[in-house]
């Protein structure tokens, strides 16, 4: 069995952020790397925590979530970045389709399934 | 003047004027008839023509009356030419009479009123004379002096009527050469008043006067000359010549008083035409000076005015260029016109003397010039006032957009993260109850509070959308409920005041809330706030802390207070904030109710 797979979660709403750690926690295989609340932060903790999995909230306020993720692509080519939100997807910017994330889901789709479904899909 | 009194005065004129001419005519002792009728009629057609133009005319009617009596004066005076005694002697009584009323009517020229003192003076010597040098002597000589200027009856001359005593030497000796020699002086103080009157008037009144003040001038002068040459006993010939000058000189003036007239009125005409065409061209008021100065033909003409009662910068007087300025008050030779308006503004002019005796003229040029500062007054107040109302209108749908910004936001970030949050965390137990579903009820009831979060959540950003106690109870329900939630405590002495249109009741209560708001923020060391509703020139509504105060000049009205005063002003209403260091604030605001 390989190692676990380590998950980044970065979002502006810290009671969300709680959310995705509960359902990293519960989807086996996977560890909760961190979560960071901006995207500054994001980028950092990428840097420290070297992590495999992604999931950037799209609406955040100084850097968007489009923005953090072609910032983290850059620098972590081998990351998988998924761009999670509370709109409807048809309500996010069309740059959030374009910026060479795996996926864009909206975050009550969320669920250890999907976190397993989505790794096995596109592990690289 | 009423048309049919018109015509009779015309009519009755006429007669008198061919009764005059037919006197000498018919009488024994005249001895150059036509040349005494032609004097006669000509001078009296003037007079009592002038008179009733002048009488006819809005403004000039009571100089009208005194030119018309003076003409009867002199119609009586044309009776001497009759040769019986009684006809005779009132003749000559009343030609002393017609050479005061001459004297009256050139002093009181324009106005019918002597002003100035010199001419009261005059009068007043006048007078004096005839009730003291010539009437008392009527009962006491059997001629009347000889040559007078209007009697051709050479030798012949009827004897006085009113003769009952011989007659003493004193009048010989004494009373004639003195009342003679204050003639004179009469006569030239007279010419010498009315030169000086014509020397101290602008063009714009000389213009009116100088016919007047010229033939009258001449008039004195040339009967003066004629009251010293009879006087000094000088060939007869010349004195008759003196005497048929003088004659003419009646006729020449009241020919000036007409030519005086129509060039006023010509001048009136020319100048209201332009000032009134004028007036709505004027940009300022400096402009409106400079028009009124033009039309008087007087530079020195000065303009000042006063703004409402109630105007933010009112300073009391200022003058022309907006400066703040002393009461205008009349100086030499000048004279100051304050006119009030009915909005409690007062516009005062201040222009030459002279003037004054046209007050109708002077009240019709500072009307005008008063509506041309009404006007230029209500231009900048429509302009300043759109120009609020483009700004408040902006702010109000900037306001709006915040306002659906900020609901949109409260969602996204309470309400809607709370249910995303709980679908996943309904996914996460649904997993977990799938491996064991033992700890089934504790897991459910775990989302119990999330669920009692998220209601309270949306509820609170329902009311403040619009409270529904506003929608279903009205505004002072609304309000006392607002006061229990404000942080800083709060009562509410509100009237009945029953239902009113939503816009009003949600114009008033938001604006409430945002003075509670303001009251807990910034009203230091408030020990709690009263909001008071009451219907007083609509609905009035107040809110009044204890704190700290502050002062208004130093602009502290940040965008709550604006945001107040434009939803007041959006209905109709005003909003004003009463502040002092240290006194607490007062917030006060009215709303129209009938709309």
């Amino acid at each position: 069995m390989a190692t676990s797979v380590k998950v980044l979660a970065v979002d502006d709403h810290l009671r969300f952020l709680d959310v995705i750690h509960a359902v990293v926690d519960a989807a086996p295989g996977f560890t909760w790397a961190g979560g960071a609340t901006c995207g500054t932060q994001a980028l950092d903790e990428a840097d420290l925590k070297d992590p495999d999995l992604v999931l950037i909230d799209v609406n955040m306020p100084e850097m968007d979530g489009v923005e953090v993720a072609r910032r983290l692509l850059d620098r972590h080519p081998e990351a998988l970045v998924a761009l999670i939100s509370a709109h409807h997807p048809d309500e996010l910017p069309r740059a959030a389709g374009e910026s060479g994330v795996e996926a864009v889901l909206p975050k009550e789709s969320l669920s250890p399934t999907w976190l397993r479904d989505f790794w096995a899909e596109n592990r690289r | 003047m009423n048309r049919r009194v018109m015509i009779g005065l015309v009519a009755g004129s006429a007669v008198l004027t061919m009764v005059a001419a037919v006197i000498p005519f018919v009488s024994d002792v005249a001895t150059q008839p036509s040349a005494s009728a032609a004097v006669a009629s000509v001078t009296l057609a003037t007079l009592l023509g002038v008179g009733l133009y002048a009488w006819a005319r809005v403004g000039t009617e009571r100089f009208g009356k005194v030119l018309f009596l003076t003409g009867l004066c002199w119609f009586m005076a044309t009776l001497s030419n009759a040769d019986g005694e009684f006809l005779y002697s009132v003749g000559r009584i009343f030609g002393w009479l017609f050479e005061l009323a001459l004297v009256y009517a050139l002093l009181a020229y324009p106005t019918g009123r002597i002003e100035d003192r010199a001419g009261k003076a005059i009068a007043v010597v006048a007078v004096a004379l005839i009730c003291v040098g010539f009437l008392p002597t009527v009962p006491f000589v059997d001629q009347y002096p000889l040559p007078a200027p209007f009697v051709h009856c050479g030798q012949e001359c009827p004897r006085n009527f009113f003769s009952v005593a011989s007659e003493p030497d004193l009048i010989e000796q004494a009373v004639k050469p003195l009342r003679d020699a204050v003639t004179l002086a009469i006569y030239l103080a007279v010419a010498l008043v009315l030169a000086a009157r014509l020397r101290g008037v602008g063009p714009n009144l000389r213009r009116t006067q100088a016919p007047v003040m010229g033939a009258a001038i001449l008039r004195f002068l040339v009967a003066g000359a004629y009251v010293a040459l009879r006087r000094a006993g000088a060939d007869e010939d010349l004195v008759d010549t003196a005497a048929f000058v003088g004659m003419l000189t009646i006729s020449i003036t009241a020919g000036g008083f007409l030519v005086g007239l129509l060039q006023w009125r010509i001048y009136v005409g020319r100048s209201l035409l332009r000032l009134t065409t004028g007036v709505n061209e004027a940009a300022d008021t400096e402009d409106l000076r400079s028009l009124a100065a033009d039309c008087l033909d007087d530079p020195s003409v000065d303009l000042f005015y006063t703004d409402p009662p109630g105007t933010p910068e009112a300073v009391g007087w200022r003058d022309s260029s907006g400066r703040p300025s002393d009461e205008p008050e009349p100086s030499e030779g000048k004279l100051v016109t304050i006119k009030a308006q009915p909005d409690g503004s007062r516009l005062a002019v201040s222009c030459e003397e002279g003037l004054g005796s046209y007050p109708r003229f002077l009240d019709a040029v500072c009307s005008t010039l008063a509506a041309g500062l009404e006007r230029q007054r209500l231009d900048h107040a429509l302009t300043a006032l759109l120009r609020d109302v483009a700004a408040s209108r902006k702010r109000l749908a900037s306001a709006g957009d915040n306002a659906r910004r900020k609901i949109e936001r409260d969602l996204h970030d309470g309400a809607q993260q709370r249910l995303v949050a709980l679908r996943v965390k309904l996914e996460l137990a649904r997993d977990a109850l799938e491996q064991d579903p033992a700890p089934a009820p504790e897991v459910v009831a775990a989302l119990g509070p999330e669920v009692d979060e998220i209601i309270d959540e949306v509820r609170a950003l329902a009311h403040g959308i619009y409270p529904p106690l506003l929608a279903s109870s009205g505004l002072a329900e609304a309000l006392r409920s607002a006061a229990l939630r404000s942080p800083l405590a709060a009562s509410v002495e509100a009237e009945e005041i029953g239902r009113l249109p939503s816009e009003t009741e949600s114009a008033v209560y938001f604006c409430v809330l945002e003075a509670l708001q303001n009251a807990t923020k910034h009203a230091e060391g408030a020990s709690g706030v009263v909001v008071r509703l009451w219907r007083e020139d609509g609905i009035r509504v107040e809110v009044r802390d204890d704190g700290a105060g502050f002062d208004p000049a130093a602009g502290h009205a940040g965008s709550g207070i604006t945001g107040m005063r434009d939803r007041l002003e959006a209905q109709g209403g005003w909003l004003r904030v009463d502040s002092r260091q240290g006194e607490g604030t007062r917030v006060i605001g009215c709303v129209p109710e009938a709309r």
